[in-house]
């Protein structure tokens, strides 16, 4: 099977790029997949610590490319999946350690070991997103429901398809129910209808986020999370599985529930979503 | 086809054919092109004058019903004329009932970031002149009265046409009228010197009638831009403002941008 290398970017910051990572990656691990997941962010590396793997490096990827360090010793297995590997980028250097070229050389021996390659992109338009997105096979965009994250997402798609890479997919991460049900927040078809490109998940605000982030722990593990619920969804289409999109509800009283079993709700539309 | 058979020539016309090969095509030592606002007429430098004149002499009279009525400008950025030659080739072109343009109305500078043109249409850019075509003489011939007749003021033949969205980020510029079919996003912007019509939603930032045609329109299906401006003046959407879902169009009327409806009958605009 032929590897696929996705950068999941946003241009925003601060929307979930590398919780997203984390989690797909994991997600993609449990269902047997050979995944490397790498931090781009150089300077402000996060997804080690998202992935409760900060204690564990040794080495990163700045080192792999300077040539001080062979890949695989700058590989983390992680601490729970087998299959899964980090590559963490540099804390003490900046984006500008190492350029589209490195990177292109250094995606192509990652393809050689893994299925999946996802790399987390850093936040802006600059050269490390660029670098991001050179090795990149097919490229996820995170964006929230609100006004500047769909600005900017837009801006990125702009950028993708003119740097010739296959038009992105979007994940709307901390969508809230509530405050689109009282018209607060845009709703999947306001987003869609700026960006206009194929969805692949949708992923609910999640106070357990927090603090699975700072237990070091992807919420995919937890069981009664939403959220986690639709990475592991968004993992399965991005295999190829069809999976229908997540409905945007509410948590229901119990005679909401009611009415709904008796066929009073508003109908469920499923929308498809291809992969 | 206008090629002159002398040996120092031929040495010149290589050099230069190597050094120009991918902006031109030149027939001999004399180019015409068409540009859109008109035939741009280069000569080659290095070229003694009366060979030139007879170039073009022959290349006129190749095709005399296109060229009839014509105007061309003089390309003088790599070879000028003394007043003497300027007076024979305006001698020449008299025969044929051409004129002399200047040079600036016809070379158009374009603030575009290149990757919009040449994604587009597949061409690069040349320094500082937007796209150019060349004229085949297979086509010219079947239009020859069509060319020569003088267009109607209120038509225009160098409208930009666009079949897709502008993202955020993204920047038209064009001289001339622009038309998109698709969306124009928040933070794209579009800047024309004739009307501009969104078949989508403009959400975007757009100013026709650059720099100051006042007659300029903007339509869309969706009217509800961040900025709109007209020529020298500028609008936003007032404060509560909620999007109409019809088509609309913006007009300059007693010293305001004014956006109305687009109904059968009402929504027709004269250009003067």
């Amino acid at each position: 099977m032929d590897s696929r290398v996705i950068t999941i970017t946003s241009g925003k910051g601060g929307v979930g790029k590398t919780t997203t990572t984390a989690n797909l990656g994991t997600a993609l691990a449990m269902q047997g997949k050979k995944v490397a997941v790498l931090d781009s962010d150089i300077g402000l590396r996060n997804l080690d610590a998202v992935l409760g793997l900060e204690n564990r490096i040794v080495y990163d990827l700045v080192d792999v490319v300077e040539g001080q360090c062979h890949l695989r010793q700058a590989l983390i297995k992680d601490k729970r999946q087998p299959e899964l590997y980090l590559l963490p980028a540099a804390q003490t250097r900046d984006k500008n350690a190492i350029n589209s070229i490195q990177m292109e050389q250094l995606c192509e021996q990652l393809r050689k070991d893994f299925d999946f390659v996802l790399i987390d992109s850093p936040a802006g338009i600059e050269q490390g997103f660029r670098n991001a997105i050179v090795g990149a096979d097919e490229i996820i965009i995170v964006a929230n429901p609100e006004m500047a994250s769909v600005r900017d997402a837009d801006r990125i798609i702009g950028l993708v398809e003119a740097a010739g890479k296959p038009e992105p997919r979007l994940i709307l991460n901390r969508l809230r129910a509530e405050m689109v049900k009282r018209g607060d927040m845009m709703d999947v078809a306001d987003v869609l209808e700026v960006l206009g490109i194929d969805l692949v998940g949708i992923v609910p605000e999640d106070e357990m986020i927090i603090v699975a982030i700072n237990k070091g722990e992807p919420i995919v593990y937890e069981k009664h999370s939403r959220a986690g619920s639709a990475y592991l969804n968004a993992a399965q289409r991005i295999i190829g599985k069809e999976v229908p999109l997540e409905e945007v509800e509410e948590v229901q009283s119990f005679m909401e529930r009611l009415r709904r079993m008796f066929g009073f709700g508003p109908a469920m539309a499923e929308k498809r979503v291809r992969s | 086809m206008g090629m002159e058979d002398t040996s120092e020539n031929n040495i010149s016309e290589a050099q230069s054919n190597l050094e120009r090969e991918e902006k031109q095509s030149v027939q001999g030592n004399i180019a015409i092109k068409g540009t859109r606002n008109g035939l741009l007429l280069t000569l080659e430098p290095e070229t003694p004058f009366s060979e030139l004149l007879n170039a073009l002499s022959h290349r006129l009279s190749e095709a005399p019903g296109f060229f009839q009525g014509a105007s061309l400008a003089l390309d003088t950025r790599r070879r000028n004329l003394r007043i003497s030659e300027r007076t024979q080739l305006e001698e020449l072109l008299a025969n044929y009932q051409m004129s002399v343009t200047p040079l600036e109305q016809t070379l158009i500078v374009k603030q575009n970031e290149p990757e919009i043109i040449s994604s587009e249409v597949g061409i690069e850019p040349s320094l500082d002149v937007s796209i150019e075509t060349t004229i085949t003489a297979e086509i010219l011939s079947e239009q020859t009265p069509a060319l020569i007749d003088r267009l109607d003021p209120r038509d225009s033949d160098d409208t930009l046409f666009l079949r897709r969205t502008i993202r955020s980020g993204q920047a038209i510029h064009h001289t001339s009228n622009v038309v998109i079919l698709g969306d124009v996003n928040p933070g794209a912007e579009i800047v024309a010197s004739g009307d501009i019509l969104v078949w989508g939603a403009l959400r975007g930032m757009v100013h026709a009638g650059y720099p100051n045609n006042e007659n300029a329109i903007v339509c869309s299906l969706v009217l509800a831009p961040v900025q709109l401006r007209i020529a020298h003046l500028l609008s936003r959407p007032p404060d509560g403002f909620q999007v109409q879902a019809r088509p609309e169009y913006a007009t300059i009327k007693s010293g305001q941008i004014v956006v109305e409806a687009w109904m059968n009958g009402h929504g027709r605009t004269t250009r003067k």
